[in-house]
């Protein structure tokens, strides 16, 4: 099997692992229905569903939405952005209701939905416009040093490690969500990392081939662990 | 009697309350394992056993194994209405 034919297999497999992780999330933030925990859970759907997206994004490349492929890069990395802090608020209004200092998400999980996908069909629709804007930014030396990967592995590992907090006092929902969690997140935070030392300051020398296919190894760990955590929470739901 | 009244009354307070939490479906699901505890699907508690302070407790214990820490925050401005009423919440 061939390089190209094994990459092209991971970005399917991890595509679906994605739409499948989103899926299940769906159905495992339904069991809780309109409550807190529903509206708490529709946060981690969102996330999920945008790192599913993303993946469409990055495969359909920059000559589809007639935009370079760094400007891509850029709109890939402001989407997975969104998606860690769609993680973020989740996990800060499930800890928040476990302290007592929150009383319910007020419907703003619905704002933060509406907002991502109005985001997402401009992104879709418009990158095009920007692209004069993005160009400039791009011709500048400092967008060469890598600090949208730096950025997206240092906001991804906190926020991973954070869900480890939510195993404590949290009961069997924090328990069934904290490992996977944590180990979704820091897969995709050790992506943007290998980007770093791979693509932009080349402290890794390797192929093409071998950097993708590390990337696409590592977004099917974190679909895989997406899926074991929406699946725990269908799991303690259920008994 | 007026002692499994007020029983009902608070249980079928902390299941109301965790189906704004947790969901109608889960919270009347978890009700209805506790032995002896009867709940109908509105969450109304039509029987509580012959010991109530027990299926409370139980009742409180399942839901503390659930969601641990929200439990707590969650039923303490109920269980303030009943001080007569003791219950253990790790």
């Amino acid at each position: 099997m061939s390089a190209g034919t094994l990459l092209n297999l991971g970005f399917y497999i991890s595509t679906v692992g994605f739409l499948v992780a989103t899926i299940i999330s769906a159905t495992a933030t339904d069991r809780f229905g309109k409550s807190t925990f529903g509206a708490v859970f529709t946060y981690l759907f969102i996330g999920t569903g945008i790192l599913f997206v993303c993946n469409i994004f990055q495969r359909l490349g920059g000559s589809f939405f007639a935009i370079s492929d760094d400007s891509l890069g850029i709109w890939y990395h402001i989407m997975f952005f969104m998606s860690v802090f769609s993680y973020h608020y989740g996990y800060m209004a499930f800890v928040g209701l476990g302290s007592g200092t929150v009383d319910g998400t007020k419907g703003r999980e619905k704002q933060w939905g509406l907002f991502v996908l109005i985001f997402i069909l401009a992104v879709f629709f418009f990158a095009g416009f920007a692209e004069p804007v993005l160009g400039l930014f791009l011709s500048q030396p400092i967008a060469g040093y890598g600090f949208l990967h730096f950025f997206s592995f240092a906001f991804a590992a906190i926020i991973g490690s954070h869900f480890l907090s939510v195993k404590l006092n949290l009961g069997k929902i924090g328990q069934a969500i904290a490992y996977p969690m944590f180990l979704a997140l820091w897969s995709l935070a050790i992506i943007h990392l290998w980007e770093l030392l791979s693509i932009i300051y080349k402290i890794v020398p390797v192929t093409f081939e071998f950097e993708q296919g590390v990337e696409k190894s590592l977004l099917i760990i974190a679909s895989i662990c997406v899926i074991v955590a929406a699946l725990r929470l269908k799991s303690v739901a259920r008994t | 009697m007026e002692e499994a009244t007020q029983y009902t009354t608070l249980i079928s307070e902390v299941i109301k309350k965790q189906s704004i939490i947790l969901g109608p479906e889960i919270a009347i699901l978890k009700a209805r394992s506790v032995p002896g505890l009867m709940v109908d699907n509105d969450g109304k508690v039509t029987g509580v056993g012959d010991n109530p302070q027990e299926t409370l407790q139980k009742l409180v214990d399942q839901y503390v194994e659930l969601s641990g820490q929200i439990v707590k925050n969650a039923l303490g401005s109920i269980f303030s209405k009943y001080p007569n009423i003791n219950i253990n919440t790790p």
